[in-house]
């Protein structure tokens, strides 16, 4: 083992408790409730301490009710507020917080994996070039743009309660995609009420739309399996060819976290809750204005689910248009799950059982072997967590672990985590050169604005297959799969 | 609008952050720092064109708690008018910042159609984090960060 201790810009010192266990203790930060853990290798925190990802770790320690500790998952980076990668859990008899800065502006963002009965080789390998200019030309993406479906009057109201089961209902999908999402596709507290007349306009036009950014679709191979009883269950085989969406619930996410982080701004202030960053405004869960927050919060969340729902199907029936004879395509959901969420689990603390607030910001809830809330198919491996690498770069389906239940409630990593400002990735390598490379690598590309692509080339991410290793060391996550993208769609 | 904040390059600065981006705006007056928060938004959003005096005039009134929630709340409210305009912005004038007991602005936006699609990053909200709006010699100087 090598340093026992790292210090961070802040100055203070950051001790190895495990092979990948960091803990800052109490104090490092004025106000620290709980200690902060991050797991990581060294080579992994090393990067962490580079920007002020560590600081805002122990920052987070500072809120009220906050139990056990602070935790980082092996992707941390620098956020506004909690940083990425962050996960808390607050007692709600205790007088626990919720902070929306800690489920971000994204509201349930996050990953689904579509498994198709194509082979690479066979099937796709051939048809590449008009599969991916047909994704291209079907997936609603880019900043601002319009879905699939536009919603006229009680239809919002109806997908902000109803999830997935508002696009069932219309013949889009399957009762599998939503046995196979986390929930099973809809949040029944959501409470759309609270949903403001702004961010239901601004999302009226894009339930099925893919977004900008760091969102994106890529048709990958599954490159190699290593852990094969796992992967079976999953009904995954080396080889064949699946589907990830990166998503969330685009405009009106964003509205609602900027609604009501206003209102719980002003609360927070006027109930005397300090924080060390104002983006972790707070106040407690049982606040009437955290309750606001939270229906909102998961009426976007329901939006996000069917978001993602849609998307799935008009990826189905792309992929039909190719090899279906132009019948939607049957790709079964492996799973959907989201990594900015708060919800409310419950967990034995200090010997008693308690309701917790979790929040997770860019980590992934992970639930082990035998949880109740995993659909019957899953129950004996565990939560399948999908994890999207930097694009041109590997991907990892994982399933969570018993062990995760003390170290982390649950929680693994997100993906590859940034490790260079946007400004600088777009000086390395214009995006038209990138789009070039890809190519050059065998990798289809259908990009609405490449000048933007170079925000997301993979040099600018951290090495997804050391953080997935990580989270292994660390006993958060199991490797199942690796997939290699061969098709990148984006905004 | 004579004293539309129009003239190249305007002083405000993106700042660099892991994840997302920053942004620098200073000005004389608070006003000035306003519109030219307003104009490095919109350059981030590559919604930013230089030397029209053409569009449409969209007002636009923001109050709040403080200062500083006054430019986060600003800002939002100027992309929320892009995004549902799909507009770029020509300009940004601030009639008035006021500060103190119950701070609000009251400003102008020239907004006008994009002459080409915008190729800008997408700016989910403005946030809290590390937010400060404060006098410096020669007058104010706001920091803020943008979840993108």
């Amino acid at each position: 083992m090598a340093e026992a201790r790292v210090k961070t810009k802040g100055g203070f010192p950051v001790e190895r408790i495990g092979s990948h266990e960091w803990r800052i203790r109490v104090g490092a930060v004025p106000g620290m409730r709980v200690p902060g853990v991050v797991f990581a290798t060294e080579e992994l925190l090393e990067k962490a301490i580079e920007d002020r990802a560590v600081e805002q770790v122990a920052n987070v320690a500072t809120l009220p009710g906050i139990v056990r500790a602070s935790y980082a998952m092996p992707d941390i980076h620098w956020g506004y507020g909690f940083p990425i990668g962050g996960v808390a859990a607050t007692d709600i008899e205790a007088g626990g917080v919720i902070s929306p800065g800690g489920v971000g502006f994204d509201i349930s963002c996050g990953v689904r994996l579509l498994r198709s009965d194509l082979d690479w080789e066979r099937d796709v390998k051939p048809r590449m070039g008009e599969l991916v200019e047909t994704l291209g030309r079907h997936v609603p993406r880019g900043t601002g743009r319009g879905g699939r479906i536009k919603l006229r009057g009680a239809e919002m109201d109806q997908v902000l309660r109803e999830g997935v089961r508002f696009a069932l209902a219309r013949g889009l999908g399957t009762e599998e995609d939503a046995e196979h999402c986390e929930d099973h596709g809809v949040l029944d507290w959501a409470r759309p009420e609270y949903v403001s007349d702004r961010a239901r306009e601004r999302a009226a036009d894009q339930l099925g739309s893919l977004g900008a950014g760091n969102h994106f679709l890529e048709v990958q191979v599954v490159e190699e399996v290593l852990d094969p009883e796992a992967a079976r269950v999953l009904g995954l085989h080396v080889g064949q060819v699946c589907v990830m969406l990166h998503s969330g619930s685009r405009g009106l996410g964003h509205q609602v976290c900027t609604d009501h982080l206003k209102d719980v701004d002003a609360t927070s202030r006027r109930l005397g809750i300090e924080v060390p960053d104002r983006q972790l405004a707070c106040v407690p869960v049982e606040d009437p204005v955290a309750q606001r927050y939270l229906g909102a919060m998961a009426a976007a969340a329901n939006f996000a689910r069917a978001n993602r729902h849609v998307l799935a199907h008009t990826v189905r029936e792309a992929f039909g248009m190719v090899f279906g004879g132009g019948k939607p395509l049957s790709m079964p959901l492996v799973y959907d799950v989201a990594h900015n969420l708060a919800k409310i689990e419950e967990y034995e603390v200090d010997g008693r059982v308690r309701k917790l607030c979790v929040h997770r910001k860019g980590a992934t809830r992970a639930f082990g072997p035998g949880h109740p809330e995993l659909p019957g198919r899953y129950r004996g491996v565990g939560q399948p967590v999908l994890i999207p690498g930097s694009m041109g770069s590997a991907s990892y389906v994982l399933v969570g672990t018993e062990e995760a239940r003390e170290k982390s409630f649950f929680s693994t990593c997100h993906g590859a985590g940034r490790a260079m400002s946007r400004t600088k990735a777009k000086k390395v390598m214009s995006g038209h050169e990138l789009v070039r490379q890809l190519r050059a690598e065998g990798i289809a590309v259908a990009v609405s604005q490449p000048k933007l692509l170079a925000e997301e080339a993979p040099y600018a991410y951290k090495d997804v297959s050391l953080v997935v290793k990580a989270c292994e060391g660390a006993g958060l996550s199991r490797t199942v799969a690796r997939l290699r993208p061969v098709g990148v769609v984006k905004g | 609008m004579a004293s539309m904040v129009r003239s190249a390059p305007p002083p405000f600065e993106v700042l660099e952050h892991t994840a997302d981006v920053g942004l620098r705006a200073r000005g004389r007056t608070l006003g000035e720092v306003f519109a030219n928060a307003a104009l490095g938004l919109a350059e981030i959003l590559g919604r930013r064109v230089e030397g029209s005096a053409d569009g449409s005039r969209v007002a636009v009134r923001v109050s709040s708690t403080d200062l500083e929630a006054l430019l986060v709340d600003w800002l939002n409210e100027v992309l929320f008018e892009l995004e549902r305009r799909e507009a770029c912005l020509a300009g940004a004038r601030v009639r008035e910042v006021r500060a103190g007991e119950a701070p609000a602005v009251e400003g102008e936006l020239l907004v006008l159609e994009c002459p080409e699609a915008p190729e800008g990053t997408e700016v989910k909200a403005a946030t809290y984090h590390q937010l400060s709006v404060r006098a410096e010699e020669g007058g104010y100087r706001a920091t803020v960060y943008f979840d993108v």
